[in-house]
């Protein structure tokens, strides 16, 4: 397989505290990744990286062979938008549009035509049809979590990147959104990276990265 | 420290917003008041000077034998006394012609073009007695005897053909000291050029400079004629001890004309202090307005701050805090806030206490002290409270009633309902209305500003609301980057509607100002097409309309709309005497509010009637029937009244009056009411007689001379003030330039404070944005962080901000433009044309305020790092 994203040399300074040390890694296209580690390894802070959310002090990210470094702010925005979906763990739904309008929004960012359909179609997916005209605080956590995830594949990204996705669930919800997630990555033939303290959902990615004060444990070969 | 300031400590957004908005628009009201308060101070410190003496007694006619026993008897020996004379005359340069060639009998010589006469000029004369002043002096330029710069006081070197005048007349006439003048038939020379003169250099609406000229030459002027507009002075400075006030009362019981009025040195409505106390009153009005302002703007904040403190409540009350105890805590941190800001709009306002009086002495060269009077300072800090307590009701009602459980499940109604905000609604706005009061004492000023303000501010609040649904049934049609917009004004929609009406009051206010200014200029300025006279006459006798009419005649020119004027007083209305019912009505003498006073003043003046047979151009019949012809024998005869003459008199269609003219009784019955344009500056008259009544009745003429070039007025003007000195000319011309020179000077005030509501309503819209972009970030992090390009973004702010802020400046643009279309139909009813101007700046100023706004939000919004998003920010 070959590697979708790689990862060479990452560094991360915040203030005086260096939370990624000289990290090198590969993401192979179709896999799941796991990147399990306690709270102040530095994971999210790797998922940052990787999704190109903020720079790295030291080192090079490319994305499908283009290195994100060489990007302004608004290629790297285009790029996030064309190929990467994300799941946040506290859903960031915005509170004023409603399910479908929240899950038509990165494909109007895109300026694709007709995206009310597809919005149709992936609420429809995640058993969320019947409450598509409703606003976020009028849904529950783990439908809000739905939304976000439908919003997320909106664009059809290749590279799919879950931050805590079932941190803020109770535990019968989070296994359903962890199915969920697993079923589209499987239908979909998603690339995906999941952020997480929890074994059992790390256990259910193809490769698992333990990060352990911003180092791997042990280092990815 | 205790728990409220501990539980404050990190809310510095909050209290930051509060204090920086509140002590501003306290800072305003504070300094207003604070001047105004030095000023009446001023006034009352130098209340004798500016009165001339202890006691003033003046009428517009000679004082009768009667009176002048009463004043013997009621003021006591040994007081000193003085006399002046006021009138208007023309000054001409160089010496009177001997009395063949002028002085009012008309000549061969006079109607000749011969030599051109002397420049002339509308002076304001005033002819002093010996002992003159009692109180103050001049000061002189120190050009004539010793230059000693300064008048002993008693003018015993001013003797008979002396004259003082001021620097800008001499300048204007090329005049020097010692030079000879003319004032009706008597030549005078220039004794010196005062610099200042007794009871102040300040009068708001004088018509011409003032000469001083000694009182015994007045029989040579000749300018004391029937008719003649002459007040009469007399001063008097009273021994130790005596009861001005009670004094006053007394002479105002005694002399039975109202007429004559009898002005003590106490009395705060002096000349200066009246006038000014009609401006000080709008200027607080202004104040008000824009410390009304920032008290909304501020309770909003403090609101805002308790609505973000509902879990610290809820986690008190879990904890077992009594409810007393929580809205205490949140009570003391608004005393604490307000007393803070009441601190800081004191320093503010000792600033502005700089500043402003420059300003005002550069404007109207009157001299106020910087210095704020410590009862400012108590009284801002007394309303800082007070006000804030009050308008924060709201908030602390609704404290006890946030339930525990709104640490599980958020509240999302508030926890008062419409009917108690609205009644606490009534009650700021009576408090509000109760301060203007007490600030204006003006009924009219306090109903018509609160109304106009709280009405203006909930008819913005309104109208956004308004726009804002119109825009949301549109939501499906427009793009995301709207919706969003939309979406986040929905959600901030108590901020979104504070900003909205803060910038539509100000944009409101901003544009009403020029809007009333463009009117009053619209009401004195001569539209085109409308001719209107160049010279207006005054004081013509009847023996003189004929010579004068064949003066002018020969310069080419027409003495027209010869109109005569009986001077008169209104008696009795329907058999009762007039004056009597009206006091009773009043209820006491001396009356308290401007409104009052104004009754009283306009009662108590005397009439000028006239009569004619048909109505003027400038006159238009609203009820009853204009007469035919002259008044039949033993028929009374028909009056035709100006329409808010009545109104304001309380007289209606078929009242009979009877007026005193010079003693003998002359009655008639008001058979209709005219709407009079009095802009015509036409001869214009409250009272109109039908003809034949008023035919033997003592009177004089006012005529005028159509618009000609200024040359050839001047002319004119030269040689009638020659051949007639007893004549009064007007240029309207000068009279209407100076008029709109002084409005133009008040204006500059009323721009200054209108500049103060203006920046309280950005800061208000600043914080406010501030606030939005707060709630939104996580919203424009989501955008980036989807892929939403910067350049977007900031169009989405543009769109957001400029079309928030345009559509809110022109709300106010149009409602300002509904209130001057209102004010005019009430006060003026001129034709008027709204300025385009008013609405280009209007707009721009709001597109831009919007783009600084978006800017703003751009910095603040898009330069959050996206990581935020993430987990570990939590």
């Amino acid at each position: 397989m070959t590697a979708i994203l790689t990862a060479r040399n990452l560094s991360k300074t915040y203030g005086t505290t260096r939370v990624l040390h000289g990290l090198d890694m590969d993401i192979l296209a179709g896999e799941s990744l796991a990147i399990l580690g306690q709270s102040g390894s530095g994971k999210t802070t790797l998922l940052s990286l990787l999704a190109g959310l903020e720079s790295p002090d030291e080192g090079s990210i490319r994305f499908e062979g283009k290195h994100l470094g060489d990007l302004n702010a608004d290629a790297l925005a285009r790029l996030r938008g064309q190929s990467m979906g994300i799941i946040f763990q506290e859903y960031h739904l915005v509170p004023s549009l409603t399910a479908r309008e929240n899950v038509t929004l990165p494909l109007e960012i895109l300026r694709e035509k007709h995206p009310g359909a597809k919005a149709d179609a992936l609420l429809e997916r995640v058993g969320l049809a019947p409450r598509a005209k409703h606003y976020p605080h009028q849904l529950s956590g783990g439908e809000q979590q739905r939304v976000a995830i439908a919003r997320a594949l909106a664009t059809g990204p290749r590279l799919l990147f879950a931050d805590e996705p079932t941190g803020n669930l109770d535990e019968s919800t989070a296994q359903e959104v962890e199915s969920l997630i697993f079923s589209l990555i499987a239908e979909q033939g998603l690339t995906a990276v999941v952020v997480t303290h929890n074994r059992d959902l790390a256990a259910r990615c193809s490769r698992v990265l333990t990060l352990h004060l911003g180092r791997f444990n042990p280092p990815e070969r | 420290m205790p728990l409220f300031l501990r539980l404050l400590k990190h809310k510095r957004g909050a209290w930051i917003s509060f204090v920086s908005i509140y002590s501003l628009g306290l800072s305003v009201f504070l300094v207003v008041n604070g001047l105004a308060k030095n000023f009446q101070a001023e006034i009352k410190s130098k209340s004798k000077e500016l009165l001339e003496a202890d006691l003033r007694v003046h009428a517009r006619r000679p004082f009768s034998g009667g009176e002048e026993q009463i004043l013997r008897r009621l003021i006591p020996a040994p007081a000193a006394q003085a006399e002046t004379w006021g009138f208007l005359s023309m000054l001409r340069v160089g010496p009177a012609k001997p009395a063949s060639e002028g002085n009012g009998i008309v000549t061969q010589g006079a109607l000749a073009p011969s030599a051109p006469p002397g420049a002339s000029r509308l002076v304001q004369v005033k002819a002093i007695s010996p002992g003159y002043p009692l109180v103050g002096g001049f000061t002189f330029a120190g050009t004539s005897g010793g230059g000693s710069g300064r008048w002993s006081g008693r003018l015993e070197d001013f003797r008979s053909g002396d004259l003082l005048a001021p620097r800008e007349l001499l300048a204007g006439l090329k005049l020097k000291v010692g030079d000879t003048v003319s004032l009706g038939g008597k030549s005078f020379a220039i004794k010196d050029e005062y610099r200042s003169r007794p009871g102040g250099n300040f009068d708001f609406w004088e018509m011409g400079s003032r000469v001083y000229i000694p009182l015994g030459d007045m029989p040579a002027t000749g300018l004391e004629r029937k008719g003649s507009r002459i007040f009469r002075y007399r001063f008097f400075m009273l021994p130790a001890g005596i009861d001005v006030e009670a004094l006053r009362d007394s002479l105002d019981e005694a002399i039975s004309d109202p007429e004559v009025e009898t002005t003590v040195y106490t009395d705060s409505g002096s000349d200066l202090g009246r006038s000014f106390n009609r401006v000080t009153a709008f200027l607080k009005m202004l104040s008000l307005s824009a410390f009304l302002l920032s008290a909304v703007g501020a309770a909003f904040f403090f609101r805002h701050h308790l609505v973000g403190e509902r879990k610290t409540v809820a986690v008190l009350a879990t904890l077992g805090a009594p409810r007393r105890r929580i809205v205490g805590i949140y009570l003391a941190q608004n005393l604490f806030l307000s007393s803070l800001a009441a601190f800081v709009g004191m320093a503010l306002a000792r600033v502005w206490s700089v500043g402003l009086p420059i300003l005002i002495h550069r404007l109207y060269a009157i001299d106020i002290p910087a210095a704020l009077p410590l009862s400012t300072f108590f009284l801002g800090l007394g309303l800082a409270v007070c006000t804030s307590l009050l308008f924060g009701v709201t908030g602390f009602a609704g404290l006890g009633r946030i339930p525990p459980a709104t640490l599980i499940k958020p509240l999302e109604t508030s926890p008062l309902g419409w009917p108690a905000r609205a009644g606490l609604f009534l009650v700021q706005g009576a408090f509000f209305f109760a301060l203007a009061f007490a600030d204006s004492r003006s009924w009219l000023l306090s109903a018509l500003s609160v109304g106009a303000m709280g009405g203006a501010f909930l008819l913005l609040a309104v109208m956004g609301w308004a726009a804002f649904k119109a825009f949301w049934m549109l939501r499906s049609r427009l793009g995301y980057s709207l919706r969003i917009v939309l979406g986040s004004i929905k959600l901030g929609r108590e901020k979104s509607l504070l900003a909205f009406a803060a910038l539509g009051f100000v944009a409101f206010t901003s544009c009403l100002v020029p809007q009333l200014q463009d009117l009053i200029l619209n009401e004195i300025r001569v539209p085109k097409g409308r001719v209107i006279p160049q010279l207006f006459l005054f004081d013509i006798q009847e023996e003189q309309l004929e010579g004068l009419q064949a003066l002018i005649g020969a310069r080419g020119e027409a003495l027209a709309q010869t109109s005569p004027m009986v001077r008169a007083r209104l008696e009795k209305v329907n058999g009762a005497p007039f004056k009597r019912e009206e006091d009773q009505r009043d209820g006491r003498k001396r009356a308290g509010s401007l409104e009052q006073r104004d009754r009283q003043q306009f009662r108590n003046r005397g009439f000028n009637l006239s009569y004619r047979d048909t109505l003027s151009d400038a006159e238009t019949l609203v009820a009853g029937a204009f007469w035919k012809g002259p008044v039949p024998a033993g028929a009374v005869p028909e009056i035709s009244m100006e329409k808010e003459f009545a109104k304001r008199l309380r007289l209606k269609l078929g009242d009979t009056l009877a007026f005193d003219v010079q003693g003998v009784e002359v009655q008639g019955r008001i058979t209709s009411l005219r709407q009079v344009r009095w802009a015509s500056f036409q001869p214009n008259f409250f009272v109109l007689f039908q003809p034949g009544a008023l035919d033997e009745a003592p009177k004089t003429f006012l005529g005028t001379v159509k618009q000609i070039p200024p040359e050839a007025a001047e002319d004119i003007q030269n040689r009638v003030s020659e051949a007639f000195p007893n004549v009064t000319l007007m240029n309207l011309k000068d009279a209407i330039n100076r008029m709109v020179e002084t409005l133009g000077k008040l204006t500059w005030l009323v721009r200054f404070l209108s500049g103060f509501a203006l920046l309280i309503g950005l800061a208000i819209l600043w914080l406010v944005v501030d606030a939005l972009v707060a709630e939104n970030q996580r919203t424009i992090q989501l955008l980036r962080a989807l892929g939403e390009p910067r350049s977007r973004l900031a169009r989405m702010f543009l769109i957001h901000y400029a079309g928030f802020c345009l559509t809110a400046g022109l709300t106010g643009y149009f409602l300002s433009l509904a209130g001057a279309y209102l004010i005019n139909l009430a006060v003026w009813q001129v034709p008027w044309i709204p300025s385009p101007w008013i609405f280009f700046i209007c707009a721009g100023a709001s597109l831009s305020v919007g783009a600084g706004c978006s800017l703003y939000a751009a910095y603040r919004g898009a330069g959050r790092p996206l990581r935020e998003l993430l987990s570990m920010s939590r």
